[in-house]
C-alpha cells in the first residue's frame, strides 16, 4: 500500500512540475542575491557560508510542503484515503518521502554547486552534502506534521511557521556545524551521527504524529 | 429480521460552537434505505461525517457491524484534477486493497463516461465529476452507502440511473443513508429522518 500511496503522491506532483521547480529557484535565488546583499568578498561569504546554505535550503523545503498536503484536503482526496486505508502514517509517510524525492533531494544534488558561489571551500563540500542528506528528509517529515495539523486551518502557514521552526533548530544547528567543524580541520562525524540520530527518530514518531493530526484536521 | 447494519445511540453532534443534533438515535439494517431530511445548516451533512467516522460526536455512540465495509461521497467527491478518470477510480481501490466488482471500463461506460476513461478530471462538468465518484459505488464492494445529496449535479436520466442502483443495492442486502432536498423516486420505501433545525 505505501508504494501505491507514494507513486501516487510522485504522479501528483510531477504533473505541476513548475511548484516542484519553486524551491529550487528559490534556494538559487537566495544564493545569488546574498553575495549582493552581503559582500562580494570571498573570505565574507565563505565564513557565513554553512549557515546561509543551510537556512535557504530550510526554507525552500517548506515551499512545497503545501503542495502535498492542500490540495487533498480541498478535494476531498484526504478523507477519502483515510477512510480507505485505516493507516494515516502511511499516507503521511508517503507524503513525506514524496517530498523529500522531489523537492528534498534535489536541493541536496545542487548544493555542492551553489556551495561554490558562496566560496565554501572544498573541505566543506562533503559535510554539507552529507548533512542535507541526513537533515533534508527531517525537514520534510517534521514539515509533514505541522502541515498535517494545519492544512484545515484557513490562516495555517504562520501557524505552521510557529510550530515546527523550533522544531527544526537542532537540525540547522548540526548541519551548519558539520560544515563549520569540517572548515576548521576539526572531525565532524558527531555532528553527522546526530542528525542520522534525529532522521531516524523523526522517521519513527514523526510519521504516526502526522497520520493523527490528519485525522484531527479532516474531523474538526 | 435482517442484520442491524449501523446504530446511532444518543447522538449529539455540534459543528463549532452550535449543537445540531441532541440525542439522536436510530438503528439501519441490511436491505434498509434512510433519506436524511432537515433544512440548511441542519445538521446532515455532520451527521453522515460522523457515521462514516470522519467527525466526532459530541456525545453518543455509532456502531458499525464488524467488517462491514462503507463509501461515502461527500460534497467533495475526493478527485484529482490532475489525473485521469481511471486513474482516480483505480487508486482508491488499489490503496483499499479491493478488488473491483466489475471492470472500470464497465463502471464508465455505466455512468455514461465511456469516452472519458484517460480524460483528466479537471476537464469534467460538475455533472461529469459527480458521475465519477457514483461509479465508485458500482466498483467498490461495500455493505453501506452514506451519500450526501448524490442527486446535486444531475440530470434527470443520472437521477433515474442512481436510483434503480439504489433500488438494486437494497435489494442485494445493502443499507443506504442519504440526503436530499428533493424527492428520491426509488421504488424500495425509504424511512425517513427529519433532522430540525436549532
Amino acid at each position: 500500500m505505501f508504494k501505491t500511496l507514494l507513486l501516487r503522491e510522485l504522479k501528483l506532483a510531477l504533473r505541476r512540475p513548475a511548484e516542484l521547480i519553486n524551491p529550487l529557484v528559490f534556494f538559487l535565488l537566495v544564493i545569488s542575491l546574498f553575495p549582493f546583499a552581503v559582500s562580494p568578498e570571498k573570505a565574507d561569504l565563505a565564513k557565513v557560508a554553512p549557515g546561509v546554505l543551510w537556512v535557504a535550503a530550510l526554507f525552500a523545503s517548506m515551499l512545497t510542503l503545501e503542495l502535498f498536503y492542500r490540495g487533498d484536503y480541498e478535494d476531498g482526496s484526504l478523507e477519502q484515503l483515510l477512510l480507505v486505508t485505516r493507516a494515516p502514517y502511511l499516507v503521511a509517510l508517503a507524503k513525506a518521502s514524496a517530498q523529500w524525492l522531489l523537492s528534498g533531494l534535489p536541493l541536496v544534488l545542487i548544493s555542492p554547486l551553489l556551495a561554490g558561489m558562496m566560496y565554501l571551500p572544498d573541505d566543506g563540500l562533503l559535510p554539507l552534502f552529507l548533512g542535507l542528506l541526513l537533515g533534508s528528509p527531517v525537514f520534510c517529515l517534521i514539515g509533514g506534521v505541522g502541515m498535517s495539523l494545519t492544512v484545515g486551518l484557513r490562516r495555517g502557514a504562520v501557524l505552521l511557521g510557529l510550530l515546527i521552526m523550533p522544531l527544526l533548530i537542532p537540525v540547522l544547528i548540526y548541519g551548519a556545524g558539520a560544515v563549520t567543524a569540517a572548515l576548521q580541520g576539526l572531525p565532524y562525524n558527531g555532528q553527522l551521527a546526530l542528525l542520522g540520530a534525529l532522521l531516524l527518530f523523526s522517521l519513527v514518531l514523526t510519521p504516526w504524529a502526522s497520520g493523527a493530526a490528519l485525522k484531527v484536521s479532516v474531523s474538526s | 429480521m435482517n442484520p442491524i447494519l449501523l446504530s446511532a445511540e444518543a447522538l449529539s453532534v455540534q459543528r463549532g460552537d452550535r449543537l445540531l443534533i441532541e440525542g439522536l438515535g436510530f438503528t439501519l439494517s441490511a436491505g434498509e434505505g434512510m433519506h436524511l431530511t432537515g433544512t440548511n445548516g441542519a445538521g446532515k451533512t455532520s451527521l453522515l461525517r460522523v457515521l462514516a467516522g470522519l467527525g466526532h460526536a459530541l456525545e453518543g455512540l455509532v456502531n458499525l457491524r464488524a467488517g462491514a465495509r462503507l463509501i461515502y461521497l461527500g460534497h467533495a467527491l475526493g478527485l484529482k484534477p490532475e489525473l485521469s478518470v481511471t486513474e482516480n477510480l483505480s487508486f482508491l481501490l488499489q490503496v483499499a486493497g479491493l478488488k473491483e466488482k466489475i471492470t472500470i471500463d464497465e463502471a464508465l461506460s455505466e455512468v455514461g463516461l465511456a469516452r472519458y476513461f484517460d480524460i483528466p478530471v479537471a476537464h469534467l462538468s460538475a455533472g461529469q465529476k459527480k458521475r465519477v465518484g457514483l461509479a465508485r459505488l458500482l466498483l467498490e464492494p461495500a455493505d453501506l452507502w452514506l451519500l450526501d445529496e448524490p442527486f446535486s449535479a444531475l440530470d434527470a436520466r443520472s437521477v433515474q440511473w442512481l436510483c434503480d442502483r439504489i433500488d438494486m443495492f437494497l435489494a442485494e442486502g445493502g443499507a443506504v443513508l442519504l440526503t436530499s432536498h428533493q424527492q428520491v423516486p426509488v421504488r424500495h420505501p425509504l424511512r425517513r429522518l427529519e433532522l430540525g433545525a436549532r
